[in-house]
């Protein structure tokens, strides 16, 4: 099975739109959506949930106040500013509060705390889904408000879709990478035989393009790129092309500004979907054909 | 000498776990009586740093050989400083990959048979 | 209605790409005009940029940047000669930041999340504390306005850290600006910490109603009192969609601005000009929505 990641390093230039595409164009094809943070590529393949489990990522630190001595230990410790020392709700004596939300469960506190008062759990931070849709299954995830280990997350949705994929046969692993050059865009990268990265001609669009394709390079990991919306700024376009020119990474494709993208997300289908009830003779669906047959030829 | 393998599973017949830091198991491999015991990989489920904690179980286990899929960098310097050889690209059954090591036929480090 | 000039005011997206930076910017551009109607002295107002994996804010306000500092965090270095191979450091550290392999101590500073346990618990002091660089904050000025933005090292997956360090910046004094990064993760919520107001920035489709949701959930367990600015608000040819304002009535969260999908628009943001210098309705519009934000937050009180 051969593993094809979908990323930009901006938000909002056409990813999941594009991801959803290429799995209505493709066979025998499982999905996963990796931007954990914000999925959205539920929205477009209606999936039908078959399993819902928990997802538990990192540690936080709690205190059980009977214990507690008030030596405050811990908060001198703490290198995350996450123990606050705070007065009672009667005004009358303190009381040592655990920010969870600032822990990083390095368990340090513990360590130090000599009466045995602090505990460490583990952080239930999100859910994963296994789920069925039209094109194949999709494995997705909802991270918790807040939470760390996006990454571990990404982690389990990516392997788990691995597993599934082997077994079933499927052909192609399409991923829906997270935004950004973060921890989770590191971990999308894991399997990974082609990163097609969607930019959109932009100063904004650009300046994100030559981060993301660093941190591919940084772990060689080999990248093609698409750029949307390409006739909103001419210009912007061919500096995104002598960049990639000059970078020896190949332009897949450019795919015109079509209102019809946020068109399809409102019908809850793909444009791909939407577009082939159309003529062919379509400017936007030879567009996103060309790409297509590229990003197949250079995975095989 | 003993070997690691990593294994999706704990049988003979299980395939080879592609992944080296968050494999299933590790099946230690006696590979002059060919005893084999699997253990099962506590770091799988590790926050960060599966790697290296598999890694530091290799070296612990004193192999003086891991047989995977794929070595990311941070466990092959654990890997390399425990002067372990790392044959990576491997595939098949544990079965299998033992029989091929016996005979001499897993070919350069990095795995290309 | 009272102008409430010391605010420090986050501008958040639960998805990127709906135009938070272009929010953020062209209200700082807009309140910083010398001839403009409010009359803040550029001198009391700082922008900060926390989006610190893609930081974009200077492409359109284009600072004069002044100074760059590293931002560290500390990594453990062991001492070979004191060390009694124990082991207890590569025991205790939940990142598997350092391992024992073979009589010595590896130590993986990409893992390292700088708590300082293992120089701590080490019973023969053979650990001491160096600084790794994970990324850079810079400052600048745009006239008398104060510029401030994080970048984070490529590689290096450690943002609260740079967040916080930015944060510490914020003068109570002054209207502080803040473009967040997008999503609802620990970088967020770093960004958010303390902030009197939330912009949360949207657009009307069902993916910009799917992010809007997550992110007034952060803003609701923050509590933290928000608003929401709607861009491209008319993009759908056909029919349009409704239900971010749906959402946002039956939340009863304010609508605070309509920004309308323009092709002029979109050019004027793709060169990295700013709106506001571009279209007086838009620089009036950004005033309007500042005396939203006031109007709104003072009602809460």
């Amino acid at each position: 099975m051969k593993q094809l990641l979908v990323i930009s390093g901006k938000g909002g230039t056409g990813k999941t739109s594009l991801t959803a595409s290429l799995a209505a164009m493709s066979k025998e094809i499982i999905l996963a959506d990796c931007d954990v943070d914000a999925a959205d590529l539920h929205l477009v393949v209606n999936p039908d949930v078959l399993e819902v489990h928990d997802f538990y990522g990192g540690k936080v630190a709690k205190i059980n106040p009977s214990k507690c001595s008030q030596c405050h230990q811990c908060v001198t410790h703490c290198r995350f500013q996450a123990i606050q020392v705070e007065l009672d709700s009667l005004f009358w004596d303190t009381q040592v509060k655990i920010d969870p939300m600032l822990c990083e469960g390095c368990t340090l506190c513990r360590y130090v705390c000599p009466t045995g008062a602090i505990d460490i759990d583990n952080n239930l931070c999100g859910e994963w889904f296994v789920s069925d849709t039209r094109f194949g299954p999709l494995i997705h995830a909802k991270l918790g408000i807040g939470e760390e280990n996006s990454g571990k997350l990404v982690t389990k949705v990516l392997t788990t879709a691995r597993e599934i994929g082997e077994r079933e046969e499927r052909q192609l692993l399409i991923v829906d990478g997270p935004p950004g050059i973060g921890c989770p865009v590191i971990s999308s990268f894991s399997g990974t035989d082609l990163a097609l990265t969607v930019t959109e001609p932009t100063v904004s669009g650009l300046h994100d393009l030559e981060r993301v394709l660093d941190l591919a390079k940084h772990f060689t990991v080999n990248c093609v790129v698409c750029i949307n919306k390409a006739d909103l700024n001419r210009e912007m376009t061919q500096k995104i092309i002598i960049y990639c020119q000059k970078n020896e990474v190949e332009v897949v494709g450019q795919i015109p500004f079509d209102k019809r993208v946020t068109e399809a997300i409102c019908l809850e289908m793909t444009l791909w979907e939407l577009l082939n009830q159309g003529d062919g003779e379509d400017r936007t669906l030879q567009a996103l054909k060309e790409i297509y047959r590229k990003v197949i030829s250079l995975i095989e | 000498m003993k070997i690691v393998i990593t294994a999706q599973d704990n049988s003979l017949n299980s395939e080879v776990d592609p992944r080296f830091g968050r494999c299933k198991y590790f099946a230690l491999v006696d590979s002059t009586t060919n005893d084999v015991e699997f253990i099962e990989n506590t770091g799988v489920n590790a926050d960060s740093g599966a790697g290296v904690q598999s890694a530091q179980k290799v070296v612990d286990l004193q192999a003086e050989a891991v047989l995977t899929g794929r070595v990311g960098p941070k466990a092959m310097r654990g890997l390399e400083t425990g002067k372990v050889r790392v044959y990576e690209g491997i595939t098949g059954t544990i079965a299998t990959v033992i029989e091929k090591f016996n005979h001499g036929q897993m070919g350069k480090e990095d795995g290309s048979e | 209605m009272g102008v409430n000039s010391n605010l420090t005011i986050v501008v958040a997206s639960g998805k990127g790409g709906t135009g938070k930076t272009t929010i953020a910017t062209n209200l700082a551009r807009a309140l910083s005009r010398e001839d403009g109607d409010l009359r803040i002295p550029q001198e009391m107002i700082q922008l900060i940029d926390c989006d610190v994996e893609e930081p974009n804010s200077h492409l359109f306000l284009r600072p004069e940047l002044l100074e760059r500092k590293e931002v560290y965090i500390s990594i453990p270095e062991v001492d070979g000669e004191k060390c009694i191979q124990c082991a207890r450091c590569s025991e205790f550290c939940v990142y598997n930041a350092l391992a024992y392999i073979k009589g010595s101590i590896l130590i993986f500073p990409e893992l390292c999340h700088g708590c300082g346990g293992c120089s701590f618990i080490c019973p023969a002091h053979a650990i001491s504390e160096s600084q790794r660089i994970i990324g850079w904050i810079d400052q600048g000025k745009i006239g008398k306005m104060e510029f401030l933005q994080g970048e984070l090292k490529i590689g290096t997956p450690l943002a609260p850290p740079i967040i916080k360090q930015l944060k510490e910046a914020i003068d109570q004094d002054k209207l502080t600006i803040i473009d967040a990064p997008p999503g609802t993760s620990c970088s967020v919520v770093s960004s958010l910490y303390g902030a009197d107001y939330v912009i949360l920035v949207t657009e009307p489709t069902p993916f910009g109603l799917n992010d809007l949701k997550l992110a007034y959930e952060v803003v609701q367990k923050m509590q933290i009192p928000c608003g929401v600015v709607i861009n491209r608000a008319d993009l759908l040819s056909s029919g349009g969609d409704i239900s971010v304002e749906d959402f946002c009535r039956e939340m009863d969260i304010p609508i605070l601005l309509r920004i309308p999908f323009n092709r002029e628009y979109a050019s004027c943001y793709a060169r990295g000009d700013l709106l506001v210098d571009q279209f007086p309705d838009l620089q009036k519009a950004f005033i309007q929505l500042f005396m939203a934000v006031c109007a709104n937050k003072e009602g809460m009180n």
